[in-house]
This record gives structure tokens, sequence and C-alpha cells, in this order.
């Protein structure tokens, strides 16, 4: 494929031309989507910040709160599990239990856990439980069925 | 509710089926073996039926609204395994199936290693899908990688 960039513009832009749309350039089209894609979280102290999608581990719902996990901190962010599924399952988080969002693209290794379960070792040593349930869309993102 | 019917499908009715089913097979099989000159009377077809039902009954202790930890679901699985000896004993009690100590030990010994065995297939099974999706998962960012590269 020929890669063309070209400078001097006032907003950034990437077109891409194709034959026909596959798997590939679908691929393609969210891997620069995430590249931009910023999200405001809430630190210590109601501080806003934005964090790139791609620092960002999982996300947990712990009772009514969600939280976003980078490798090192942890961040507030005012928005629903299930809204954030939605939202960001094209920039590869995947929903791995009822109450946790992962980053695909983080996830180091799987390994078994009892019961039908699994562990996802996430690259900053975390582990995190893919329930049973779950695991059919673990399996269609890494595969991409 | 329907989380829990789909726990109660998925450990206790499916497994009263398999080994209800799989009871009715190797009874006539060791029966035509080992005693074949044996008669039993229409109550004896119930017993695969009971067995199946005392044997996936304890599968309920492993439910639970919230994820189990590692921990909670191995002392879970210590639990539906002495259930599970609890009954089949309790069973074999009630048909007068003890005949000396020894008989006893043989059938809790058979208990503990059938479980045990189930539990490593489905061990070893869930070790090969792990391995098979990291291995797909490291090609998939290095696929990612090359990518970038080329940018």
């Amino acid at each position: 494929m020929d890669v063309e960039i070209k400078t001097g513009f006032e907003n950034e832009r990437a077109i891409v031309e194709c034959t026909e749309i596959t798997a590939e350039i679908e691929d393609i089209k969210s891997y620069i989507l995430s590249k931009g894609k910023q999200l405001t979280v809430f630190g210590y102290e109601e501080h806003t910040y934005s964090l790139k999608l791609d620092d960002i581990c999982y996300f947990e719902a712990v009772d009514e709160h969600v939280f976003a996990y980078t490798a090192d901190k942890t961040y507030e962010v005012k928005k629903r599990l299930y809204e954030l599924e939605n939202l960001y399952s094209s920039y590869h988080f995947v929903r791995c239990s009822k109450s946790v969002l992962i980053n695909v693209f983080l996830v180091e290794s799987i390994s078994p856990a009892l019961n039908g379960r699994f562990f996802a070792h996430m690259l900053n040593g975390e582990k995190i439980i893919i329930s049973r349930q779950y695991v059919p869309q673990l399996k269609k993102a890494i595969f991409g069925e | 509710m329907s989380e829990f019917r789909s726990f109660l499908f998925r450990n206790t009715i499916l497994p009263f089926f398999i080994i209800t089913a799989c009871i009715s097979i190797a009874i006539p099989i060791l029966g035509f073996i080992f005693i074949p000159d044996q008669k039993f009377g229409y109550e004896a077809l119930f017993s695969p039926a009971i067995i199946g039902l005392a044997t996936s009954l304890p599968s309920l202790v492993k439910y639970s609204k919230r994820e189990l930890s590692v921990t909670e679901i191995k002392i879970r699985s210590i639990i539906q395994l002495i259930l599970i000896e609890a009954m089949v004993l309790l069973l074999n009690y009630i048909n007068h199936a003890f005949t000396n100590f020894s008989v006893l030990i043989s059938v809790v010994i058979t208990v503990l290693v059938i479980y045990v065995t189930v539990m490593a297939v489905l061990y070893l099974n869930d070790k090969h899908t792990a391995e098979t999706l990291t291995k797909e998962l490291v090609k998939m960012k290095k696929q990612q990688l090359s990518r970038n590269n080329n940018k």
C-alpha cells in the first residue's frame, strides 16, 4: 500500500483510497480514529484531564462510579460503562465482565482461571478476570470474526 | 433471575441429563460383564435419574451473583466434591451397597478420581483456548506494529 503524507494543512485529516472496504481497511480506520481519540476524565480533587484512549488499560464500574485505569493512575469517568462500551467498542475496548471493559491492545497474555474463566494479564502487570459469558465477545475481538 | 436460569441450565440441568445418560449406558454394560444373571424390578430404572440429580445438584454451590475470586472458586469446588461424595455414599448406604469398609473407600476414591479428571480435562481445554487467544493477540499486535512502522 502506498502511503503519502502532505503537510501544511490547517486541520489533520486522513483519507484512505481503496478499491473496496475490507476488514483491513476497517481496521486502519479504527486505528486512525483511536489515535486522535481523547477522553475527558476526572482526577484528584475533580481536576479534569484529557486522556488518550490508547493509554487506558481498562474501565471499571464500582458501585455508581466508573473509573479509567492507565498504567499507573486512576481517573473517574462521568459516563456509564455501557455508554463507554457503545462508544469505544470499535477502538478495541471489549467487555470482559459485568463491571470491566478492557483495552485488548494492552493485554499481554491470557491464561486460564477456574470455572471456564480466563485472566487477562495487562501490560501494567494487573490481572483482570474474563467472565465465562464474555469469552465469546473477546474471541470475536481478537479473531476478528 | 435469567442469570440464575442460565447457570441452572449450564451447570445443573445439562449435567443432570449427561450423567443420567452415562449411568443408563454404564449400568447394563457393567452388569453384563460382572453380574449377568442379576434381575431388577422397574424401580431400578429410576436409579440413573436419582444418581444424576443427586450428583448435579451440588453444582449450585458455585452460583454467585458477583464475580467469584479464584480462591472462592477453589473453596466452592471442594464443597461441591464433598457434597457429591456425601450424596453418592448416602445413595449406596440406602441401597445397602456397603458390604465392608473397603467398598466404601473404593467408592470415595472413584468419585474423587472422576471429579479430579473432569476438572483436569476442563482446565487443559481452557489452557489450550488461552494459548490460542494469546498467539492470535500477539499476531494482531504485530500487524498493528508493522502498520505503524509503514507510516
